[in-house]
């Protein structure tokens, strides 16, 4: 949740009890690291992960994955939440029609899911989506268009309020012309509906509508113990604790996922979260707090990956600068020139190498560089330069008092955060260098949250958001009509032509269009600045080496499918080749059994085993153990040979009995 | 016959004492900043007006605080303790599925600390000064004082990641289908490091307390008589001193006892040891009222009731309180 309530003030590391590191998505792109680290070190390299991803390895089946996160889900149901920890589990039970991936340069892509293919009419007004033909419901239903339209027509339902209501509000109202396609008609053209809505990780999962229709969606049974469609079925819930996932093995893509099982573990603090990767105890973490990024990178047997990398992730401080709605406006603020003097006055480079864990690059607009189609590259960069930032507060009208004091700034931060506790330490002191005094004041989220966006009783204020998959979604932090007691514009910015720009954008289609006017939304705001940019964010998260595919599941790190992650120690031979193996065994021995054959029951009890190998995931040794069952076996005695020899023998002995009774009476 | 009256005197003194324990913490709680819809719409950047009011309505938060609070007191006392914000399952059902988790921990640490300090607290006392003396108290000091986040942490570091001879967390073994004794085995081991790590907070407290109260009970003329007798030592110190010494370290081990249900939050955090405590925490954070209340109303009679229990066993200890 970078873009979520907790990411905004990165309540993400330090002593980290309880909800500090569910700040899970954020990030920063993986070019923008790698730039940064080459021009550190003068490697031009792509960051290496501590195995060899080699092309040649088989991916195995088996095997169960420990996933450690930091707070339990609130419900199973995707369409009544908006909290990260509930779609990181349910993105894996749950289907959506597109998938997101990244392509080789790190850019977004949109693969097939539910829907194979789709289109978007000229007009921009139908998008047609064609689904899946194989698609059952883990309780064996077919998924038809008719599920597609019942639970986006719950999202148009206006009595139910679901939290992502806004945005589908654009869609008029949905066609089935067969089974299988699924017409949405718009209202009006629509520039994101594709990136925040069809595509993003949490909006457009689909629910099956014949366990949900008639029934108050609110209170459905099923919210506790979901039914979806995707590669993993729910087991089990033990809230607060942990949730269980097995494999879903009518999956619409045949032969995935490789993994029997997923169990999400609540560990609420990371450093325990890192013993137990350690050790073995679990198989990935959904995040790594960046201090601690380079001590793991350096052991044996685990391997961190940037995560979130399309959504361009930043970390900023918000300035109380605006009047609207009135109440507690700091008139310094407000004064251009203070804020040009302020972001003068600090050292971002510093910031980011003492505190911030040293990965990701200064931050220049509101918008993060990892959106390349989008940022601005030429918008006012404000370098260090204490000696101008003292010049323009005298200009100001703020001279150092008697005590060398210009006026004192509030800044706040979540308490806990170290990396930002760290920050506003070395803000201070940069800040007090040009006379500026400042006062650190730290509380818990619920309580900051309340402070800064409900009474803006705050000057200075860490705050943190995504600015992908597209920074339509900061309408809420920039646009003037967004400022309301409670809303993220708590910096209370309201420039009539910034507004009048991002509206226009909302009516455009066209994406180089679009692209540049927000672009030059970021002249103006950068000029404007009522943010202090500080730091493009990379997140990391940690695997152990044995699970391999966690780095490549997706745009969204973990609110993609798990289908194609897989363990090492897993089996060669699947598990239905393995069941029918040991099915083929078993009928093999029953016509020996009736043939009269040796030691069929030893090979039973041979089988047996080989049974229980499947049962516990070891379908390679399943596979090897029917196979040994079926050599043991020996074939019936040959009772026609024996006896042509028995009579032989007796032919013989006869003879020569009746040769020695002649001799003897000879 | 007095002991049923007492008792009987007791239970009516619950409900007041319920009472007031809600109306504060009720109070306290909406008067602090944030709001539990806050955690709901968390990641939202674009929530509809008509979903925060709808949860607001939902959770009766849209009524007057005092209106809130006596429809919370009606509910309470007709046996229903709401619903959770956070999870929409019922309250006591969430705080239920924590009880056991918790008073595993809790009994195990503190039974650990009690047995332990006991008997630290009475080698100390028999020669104080003395090497054994001094070592027990600096174990114990130290325990008193090392941050149980930290123990925790390096108990976890050592036993864990570099021996390999324990777990680091959760209370089983995940993903493994243990059944009979191997459960009941992979859970203890399970449990020593959460227990240890606890156990040794506690620890202190026993050592001193007990060292401590034996040395007064040691210096009086009963002691003086009973050594002039010719008792050997185990009389002496087993027999009269410990028994009258014990007075003050049940009174601790009793409202210890009372807290049994309140959990460890730090332990549990550190373990993802699935108890009351993180519960507390979880619930703090995300502003789950309810379910808050039903814990502090849980643990407010659980306190009373550990209390009287330890009244109980004063007069047991303690002949003269039987007598009056």
């Amino acid at each position: 949740m970078p873009d979520g309530f907790i990411y905004k003030l990165g309540i993400n590391r330090g002593m980290e009890i309880g909800m500090m590191l569910r700040t899970y998505r954020y990030s920063v792109a993986i070019l923008s690291a790698i730039l940064l680290l080459s021009s550190i070190s003068g490697v031009a390299d792509a960051p290496r992960e501590s195995y060899d991803v080699s092309q040649a390895e088989t991916p195995r089946y088996g095997g169960t994955l420990v996933f450690l996160r930091i707070s339990d889900s609130s419900t199973l149901n995707p369409l009544l939440t908006i909290d990260d920890p509930s779609f990181l589990v349910a993105n894996q039970i749950f289907s959506s029609l597109i998938d997101r991936g990244i392509d080789e340069k790190g850019n977004l892509v949109y693969r097939p899911d539910l829907a194979e293919r789709w289109e978007i009419s000229p007009d921009g007004l139908t998008y047609t989506f064609y689904l899946r033909k194989n698609v059952k419901w883990h309780d064996g239903k077919p998924l038809t268009s008719a599920d597609v339209k019942f639970t986006f027509d719950l999202y148009l339902d206006p009595k139910l309020a679901l939290p992502q209501r806004p945005f589908f509000s654009v869609i008029d109202h949905i066609t089935t012309p067969d089974d299988y396609t699924v017409v949405f008609h718009l209202k009006e053209p629509s520039p994101i509906l594709m990136p925040l809505g069809f595509a993003f990780w949490r909006n457009h999962m689909i629910i099956p509508k014949h366990l949900y229709e008639g029934t108050d969606i609110w209170k459905n049974p099923y919210n506790e113990k979901p039914i979806g469609s995707g590669p993993f079925k729910f087991v089990e819930w033990v809230k607060g604790d942990r949730i269980v996932l097995e494999k879903n093995k009518d999956y619409y893509i045949k032969g995935l996922p490789y993994l029997d099982r997923i169990i999400y573990k609540v560990a609420p603090n990371t450093a325990s979260q890192i013993a137990a990767l350690e050790t073995g105890e679990a198989g990935a973490i959904n995040m790594v707090p960046e201090p601690e990024v380079k001590r793991l990178q350096g052991i044996e047997g685990i391997y961190v990956f940037p995560i979130f990398t399309p959504l361009g992730l930043t970390n900023y401080l918000g300035i109380n600068q605006g009047t609207s709605p009135a109440g507690n406006e700091n008139p310094i603020l407000m004064n251009k020139k203070v804020r040009h003097a302020i972001l003068h006055a600090i050292n971002r480079q510093e910031i980011i190498d003492l505190a911030l864990g040293g990965f990701g690059k200064v931050q220049h607009s509101w918008v993060s560089s990892a959106l390349k189609d989008f940022y601005e590259p030429n918008v006012p960069k404000y370098e260090y330069d204490p000696k101008k930032a003292e010049q323009l507060l005298d200009e100001a009208g703020y001279p150092r008092g008697p005590d060398g004091y210009r006026f004192e700034l509030r800044l706040y931060y979540t308490a806990g955060d170290t990396p930002r506790e760290r920050g506003s330490e070395i803000i201070k002191s940069q800040l007090e260098k040009v006379g500026i005094k400042v006062k650190l004041v730290s509380a818990d989220w619920p309580t900051l949250k309340e402070w800064i966006t409900v009474k803006y009783d705050y000057d200075l204020a860490w705050f943190g958001h995504a600015t992908g998959p597209d920074p339509d979604r900061l309408y809420v932090y920039y646009h003037g009509s967004a400022i309301a007691p409670g809303s993220w514009q708590f910096v209370r910015y309201n420039n009539s032509e910034v507004n009048r720009l991002w509206d226009e954008s909302r009516k455009t289609v066209d994406p180089a269009k679009r692209a540049e006017l927000f672009r030059r939304m970021q002249m103006i705001m950068m000029e404007d600045l009522p943010i202090i940019p500080i730091q493009e964010r990379v997140l990391f998260a940690a695997a152990r080496t044995d699970y391999r595919g966690l780095n490549e599941t997706g745009a969204y790190w973990y609110c993609n499918h798990f289908d194609r992650v897989w363990w090492t120690k897993g089996s060669l031979a699947t598990p239905e080749a393995a069941e029918a193996k040991i099915k083929e065994v078993e009928s093999k021995l029953k016509e020996y059994q009736a043939g009269n054959w040796g030691k069929v029951d030893e090979a039973l009890a041979k089988l047996q085993e080989a049974k229980k190998a499947l049962s516990e995931g070891r379908y390679d040794a399943a596979v090897s153990t029917a196979e040994a069952a079926l050599k043991i076996p020996t074939p019936p005695p040959p009772i026609g040979l024996y006896a042509a020899i028995a009579v032989v023998v007796i032919a013989i002995a006869g003879a020569a009995g009746y040769f020695f009774m002649r001799r003897r009476k000879m | 016959m007095s002991m049923r009256r007492y008792i009987l005197r007791r239970i009516p003194q619950l409900i007041p004492l319920c009472i007031f324990a809600i109306v504060i913490n009720f109070t306290l709680m909406h008067l602090a900043p944030g709001s539990p819809i806050d955690y709901l719409v968390g990641g939202g950047e674009v929530v509809p007006k008509e979903y925060i009011e709808k949860l607001t309505r939902e959770f009766g938060l849209d009524k007057p605080l005092h209106e809130q609070l006596l429809i919370y007191i009606l509910n309470v006392f007709s046996g229903n303790l709401g619903t959770s914000y956070r999870y929409r399952t019922p309250v006591l059902q969430v705080i239920l599925e924590r009880v056991p988790n918790t008073l595993l921990l809790m009994t195990t640490s503190i039974m650990f600390a009690f047995v332990l300090g006991i008997f630290l607290g009475v080698s100390s006392s028999k020669r104080p000064y003395s090497l054994v003396d001094n070592l027990a108290s600096t174990i114990s000091v130290l325990g008193y004082s090392i941050p149980t986040f930290w123990l925790g942490m390096l108990l976890i570091i050592v036993f864990s990641v570099y021996l390999r001879w324990l777990p680091t967390m959760g209370m089983s073994t995940i993903g493994a289908q243990l059944e009979g004794w191997e459960a009941v085995i992979d859970t203890l081991r399970h449990l020593i490091l959460p227990a240890t790590t606890l156990g040794t907070t506690y620890l202190a407290l026993y050592t001193r307390l007990t060292r401590a109260s034996m040395l007064e009970e040691l210096r009086k003329d009963y002691i003086t008589t009973a050594w002039g007798k010719g008792l050997d030592d185990r009389a002496v110190y087993y027999r009269h001193a410990f028994r009258n010494a014990m007075l003050p370290v049940t009174t601790v081990l009793g409202l210890n006892l009372g807290l049994m249900l309140t959990g460890a939050t730090l332990t549990e955090t550190v373990f993802s040891w699935p108890g009351i405590g993180r519960l507390v925490y979880d619930s703090i954070i995300t502003r789950d009222y309810p379910v808050l209340m039903g814990i502090f109303i849980i643990v407010s009679i659980t306190v009373v009731l550990a209390n009287f229990i330890v009244d109980i066993l004063y007069a047991i200890l303690d002949p003269r309180v039987r007598y009056k």
